[in-house]
Order: structure tokens, then sequence, then C-alpha cells
């Protein structure tokens, strides 16, 4: 089912199905390899309603909770 | 010729471009440390070299002012070859970076850094494979240890001579037909602007905002022509035009990336990533966190006061002595004031800046910053920035103008613009050496912490009006994430020499100039017009009349304010002619107005004139209104 990144918690995977938003947000989330199909890793969030921290592509990535409730993405298993 | 290199932030360019030219641009761990392009002039095989480290950037669209700069330096400057530095351990993300430069058409070699990162994560990568489909040399590189830097410059003379272009990627069919028609639409103005037509065909149909503003302005028709193509993309993909572009190098890099890599074991687990756990940890990363700082601030203030005193004990002597020389004659003036210039420098500024940048270098390039950006980014949107704005404020705490410099690593003009003013306030080198000096020596340092409690609250406050006036939804946090390094001792001491070298070469002349001159108005009495005239300052704050020059040096460089203070009131036992409540509000005055002639400068040029003034004004007001305040505090506790 989907659901969008900052409902994801820590330690699951999930794919990435696509990004609402402009095309700026999309342009920056592509510039850090953040495509859609991709395999997102959440690692930790920060207290506070913080940023996300996610390992995609090998590279690790902190996003806001904005940005990440306009990803929108499927778990897997 | 001119070496240019290019690559994504934080894969090691900077280090490469250091040990080939001899230790000069500054390196950090996290994204964007390189916000100006650095040049220096080495010979290599006999040719007088030119090498440029450009400004770290993930793609050729331009998404913030950094990367403009990068790119904008491509395709207008006479580039002979680049170097494409790529971090290894991410090569699937950074080759993406190297198909967008590929269409550049330009020579070009490969640095495949931090080969060893790689290797630790498991990662095998075939380099002869890689030269093989992307047409351009690969060589391996370890750019901390120097290992394959001098085959790399060999044989970027070498691409250079055979001009070793490589070969631009080549998209799926259908795609590829929209790009190739769309391509000829474009040739003329391409070839009007120097810009490879199939480069700018591609970037207007990713829709890059600065391409298209320069074409669709002056070339209407093109726009038809444009909308177009988009639509085509659009309509057979079911996506956006620049997700298809962007999508397709997406999926080539990956295409290349599984072709060349061997995964030889699964990654050890990371001693690097339990770090995080605790540093990164929802309670225990705060209190590391302020621990850290309090550390960190308080250490710079043992050294420093440890090595004041007694050379500041030496220095008196040798004024008594030669008074005794000299009498009060013109002559005795000048030396007096010389004196105590080269004093301030030495007993005053230097033991407390030189244990300060190399802490600050140290928390840099270990890549604890980033980590600091995570657990204060849901802080700094209860003031309507986010998490990537404390870098700027973080940097402001060594000095203003690279702080305000490093909001180019911002997307929003807005946050940029909210963030250079809020850097100002940051209590940069000079000014904690006042703080140091004047607050913590006279009033203990919890005074001194107070005073940094209360410069943490003025920026919050600050902050909050700030984007109250300029109200618009900021696009949110997105920075990476580096790993770890242990700071090399090398890249520490030079990082910090050249910000010292900053002090000892500009701000110290000034200083000992200041000094004299100071002196000399004194012996004439003409600091009297100066004094008269910055009254209304003084009257409103209650501080002695006396140090009304002091703050018109203070605008030269901020730490004149403190040596200028003794040196106005001709002591060095402050507390015979001030307060301690004005010494207090004096600092508060002075932490907070207006910003230094250099970071003015700089401010000028990241966000204009118009907003410049504004921030004058700004600085100057809040100074005031807390100034007054602290006068009023100290006068109802009777400190």
């Amino acid at each position: 089912m989907p659901i969008t990144l900052n409902m994801v918690l820590p330690g699951k995977k999930v794919r990435i199905i696509m990004v609402e938003g402009g095309v700026r947000c999309r342009q920056c989330l592509a510039e850090l390899g953040v495509y859609p199909g991709d395999i997102i890793k959440v690692i930790r969030s920060a207290p506070f309603a913080g940023p996300i921290l996610v390992e995609v592509n090998g590279a690790r990535v902190m996003l806001g909770r904005g940005m990440a409730s306009k990803i929108i993405v499927e778990e897997v298993t | 010729m001119r070496i240019v290199l290019v690559g994504q932030p934080n894969c090691g360019k900077s280090t490469i471009f250091n040990y080939i030219s001899g230790y000069k641009a500054v390196t950090a761990n996290f994204p964007g440390t390189t916000v100006k392009y650095t040049v220096s002039k080495l010979y290599i095989n006999g040719y007088l070299c030119e090498c440029v480290d450009l400004p770290g950037t993930y793609s050729l669209i331009s998404t913030d002012a950094a990367e403009q700069e990068a790119r904008r330096y491509l395709l207008t400057q006479k580039v002979d070859v680049i170097v494409n530095v790529l971090d290894a351990s991410i090569l699937g993300r950074s080759l993406e970076l190297t198909l967008e430069l590929l269409e550049l058409c330009k020579p070009m070699v490969i640095a495949l850094n931090m080969i060893d990162e790689a290797e630790r994560k498991g990662i095998h990568i075939d380099e002869k494979q890689l030269a093989n489909i992307l047409g351009v040399p690969v060589i391996k590189t370890i750019a901390y240890t120097g290992q394959g830097l001098t085959e790399l410059l060999r044989i970027a003379i070498k691409a250079y001579e055979r001009n070793i272009v490589g070969s631009p990627p080549i998209l799926s069919k259908d795609v590829e037909k929209v790009v190739v028609a769309f391509m000829k639409k474009v040739k003329d103005i391409a070839k009007k602007k120097h810009i490879p037509p199939r480069f700018l065909a591609l970037k207007l149909l990713e829709k890059d905002p600065e391409l298209e503003k320069i074409v669709l302005n002056f070339h209407l028709s093109l726009s038809s022509y444009l909308k177009q193509a988009q639509k085509q993309l659009e309509e057979t993909h079911g996506r956006p035009s620049d997700v298809v572009i962007s999508s397709e190098r997406h999926g080539l890099a990956m295409h290349i990336y599984e072709k060349v890599v061997k995964i030889l074991r699964t990654p050890k687990p990371d001693i690097r990533d339990k770090i995080d756990d605790v540093l990164m940890h929802r309670i225990w990363g705060y209190v590391f966190l302020v621990a850290i700082f309090y550390g960190f601030f308080n250490l710079v203030f043992k050294i420093g006061s440890y090595i004041e005193e007694p050379l500041m004990k030496i220095f008196d002597s040798l004024l008594i002595k030669i008074q005794s020389f000299l009498n009060s004659s013109l002559s005795y003036v000048v030396i007096e004031g010389a004196i105590q210039g080269i004093a301030g420098g030495v007993a005053i500024v230097l033991p407390y800046l030189v244990p300060f940048f190399i802490g600050l270098a140290l928390l840099e390039d270990s890549g604890y910053l980033p980590r600091v950006a995570f657990l204060l980014d849901s802080f700094m949107h209860r003031i309507g920035l986010h998490g990537k704005s404390i870098i700027p404020l973080l940097l402001g705490y060594g000095c203003s103008v690279p702080a305000v410099m490093a909001t180019r690593v911002l997307e929003s003009e807005r946050d940029r613009f909210i963030t250079a003013i809020l850097s100002t306030f940051i209590p940069c080198s000079a000014r904690t050496v006042i703080i140091l000096g004047l607050v913590s020596y006279y009033l203990g340092p919890n005074y001194a912490f107070g005073i940094y409690i209360l410069n943490i609250l003025i920026v919050g406050l600050s902050g909050k009006i700030l984007t109250h006036l300029y109200p618009e939804v900021t696009p949110g946090l997105l920075l990476e994430v580096p790993k770890y390094h242990i700071p090399s001792f090398k890249s520490i001491a030079v990082k910090s020499w050249y910000r010292l070298k900053e002090f000892i070469v500009i701000a110290w002349p000034i200083l000992v100039v200041g000094s004299i001159i100071l002196s000399i108005l004194q012996f004439f009495h003409l600091d009297k017009i100066i004094n008269t005239f910055c009254l209304p300052i003084t009257l409103i704050l209650g501080l002695p009349e006396v140090i009304g020059t002091t703050l018109i040096f203070g605008i030269l460089r901020k730490e004149l304010s403190l040596i200028m203070l003794l040196q106005a009131l001709g002591t060095q036992e402050l507390l015979t002619v001030m307060t301690k409540g004005q010494i207090l509000t004096f600092t508060v005055f002075v932490v907070f107005y207006m910003p230094c002639l250099a970071t003015i400068a700089a401010l000028w040029q990241e966000i204009g004139a118009k907003k410049t003034i504004f921030a004058l004004i700004f600085t100057t007001l809040i100074a005031f209104f807390f100034g007054v305040l602290t006068r009023g505090l100290v006068y109802i506790l009777g400190v």
C-alpha cells in the first residue's frame, strides 16, 4: 500500500513510487540520487518532528519532514 | 593550459587540488565548502598549468548558487581538460554527473577517488571496463595519501594533447529521437552562446531555469518548439520531461555501475555508523552537542587566557621602560601606539584565535557539522528556516565572510538573505576575542557564556522577525551526510594557517596603524571630534565618551574595538575606568552592531546593495535595542 516516506519507521526499506511537488523539488532530490524506482532505507529520525536520515544508492541523505511527505513509497520485503 | 576539477560535493576534489597545488583550498567534510572556485598555477610536463577547483556540484542543472558558479565556469571559460573526481564508494550516483560532463565534449579524465573507502565497502571497480564504456581514461586515486595523483595529472595532459573527449551517452530510442530533433532547432543559438547543442537541448528539456531564461527571452520562436518537444516526452512516458531525461541518465548510470562493479562481500558493519547511533541519538545527540560546543569554547578560553596574561605583563613592562627614556613626546606616543597594536595581536588576539581555528577545523573536517544540522533542523523550522541554514551560522563562529558566502548552498533566495543577515550576528572569532578578552576576563566565564546564550536567543528572535517580514514556504531540508573522517594533521594545519594568515596580513597591520593613529589623535586631542560625533551612541548606552572612536574602528575590524578600547582608555586595568555593567553593555552592542567592512563587502556581493543596506540598519537597530536593554538590566540588578 502506498504511503509517504515520512510515515516509514526507522529500519524499514521502501521503494519510491513517485515524487510529488514541483520541478525544483524533483531536481534537488534527483541530484542526490533519489529517483522513482529506487530503494530507500530509513536509518533514523530526529525528534521534535525533525528530519529523517535515509540511505539511498550507498549514500546517506537527510530529508526534512516536509520533503519526505512529498515522496510516495511502498514497502518492500 | 587550464585543468578544471569537477565533482560532486565531498568527493575529495579540494584534497586533490591541495595535493597538486601545494595546499591552498579549504576542505571540509560537508557539502559546499568551496563556494567560489580556487585557482593555482603549476608546471606539469613543461606545461604551465592553471589548476581550477570548482565548487562541488551534484549535477549540471543549476539548483543553488554554488552549483550555478560551477556550471557557469564550465560553459563560459576556456577549459582545456576536465578532471572529473568521483567518490568510488557511491559510484552509481557519481556517474550521473560524469554523464552530463561528457555532453560538454571537452577532453576529460576520471579520478576514481576514495577507492579505499569503496574497497572497505566490499566494492571492486573494473576501471578498464569503465574507461571503455565512457571513452575517457580512468585513474584510481586516494586523495589524502596522494596515491595515483601524479599519474592522474600525467594522463590529464595526455587527454588534452590527444583531445580525448569521450562518448556522450545515448539515451533510449524514442527519447533520443526527440532530443536529436530538438537539437537541430537550438543549433544556431548554441553556436552563438558557445554551448554544445546537445547539452543545451537536454538542459532545456530538463527545464533548467537559467538556460530557459537566456534562450526563451531572446528567441521566442524556440519556446513553441520546446513546449512541443516537452509535451511529446510527457505524452509517451507519462511523466514530466525533466523526469524523463534525468531518469534516463539515472538508469544509464545504474546500468554502467552494474557492469563495472563487483560486490566482493557484504560490507562489514562500520564502526562509524555506531558513532552516529550516539551522536545523532534523540537524547544523547543533544547532550553531546552541548558538551562538544561547551568544551570547545571553554578550552579555547583556558588556553587563551593562560597565554594572554604573561604576555601582557611583558608588553606592559616594556612600555614603562620606553616611557622612562622618551617621556611623553610625540615619538613616544607613536611607539606606544605601535607597541600596543603589536601587543594586541600577539597577546590578546592570537592566543584565542589559534586554538579556535584548530578546533573549528577539527569540527569541520571530521564531518560533525551535518549531524548538527540533523539535530537542529526542527529548531531552525521554528524560526522559519531549515537545518541547512545552521551550517553558515556555525561557520559564522569562525568568520562572517565565509559564513555569508556559505549561504550559497541554500536553494531559496529568501533563505539565503535571512541566513546571511543572521550569520553576521554570530560572534565571529574577532568578536569571540572581545567576549573572552573583555567579559570573560573581567567578569568571569559564566558571563561570557551568558552572552553566547543571549546571542542565540537574539538570532532566533531576529530570524522570527525576518521570516515574518518575508513569508515563504521553504523547500525544506535536503542534505547529504558524509562519513566521518579522521581529520588529517596536514589539512587541519593548513586550514588553520590559511585563516590565521587573514588576520596576520590584513587585520594586524590595520590594527598597528590604527593604534598609532589613535595615539596621535589623542596626543593632539583630535579624538574628541570623533567622540563628540559618536556622543548619541555612547550617551544612550551610558558608556564613557572616549569609546566613540573604538566603535568606528570596530567597523574596520571587530577585534580593533577591544584593543582600541584599552588604548583609548589608556589602561589595561579596565575596571578602574569602567563598571562591569558598562563592559557588558559595550560588549553586547559591539557583538551586534554593524558587521565589519569585509563582511559588508561579502554581503553586498551575495545579497545585493539594497538588502545589504537593510542588513546594516537592521543589525544596528538590534544592537541598540539590546544594548539599552542590557544597560537597563544592569541598572536594575545592580551588576
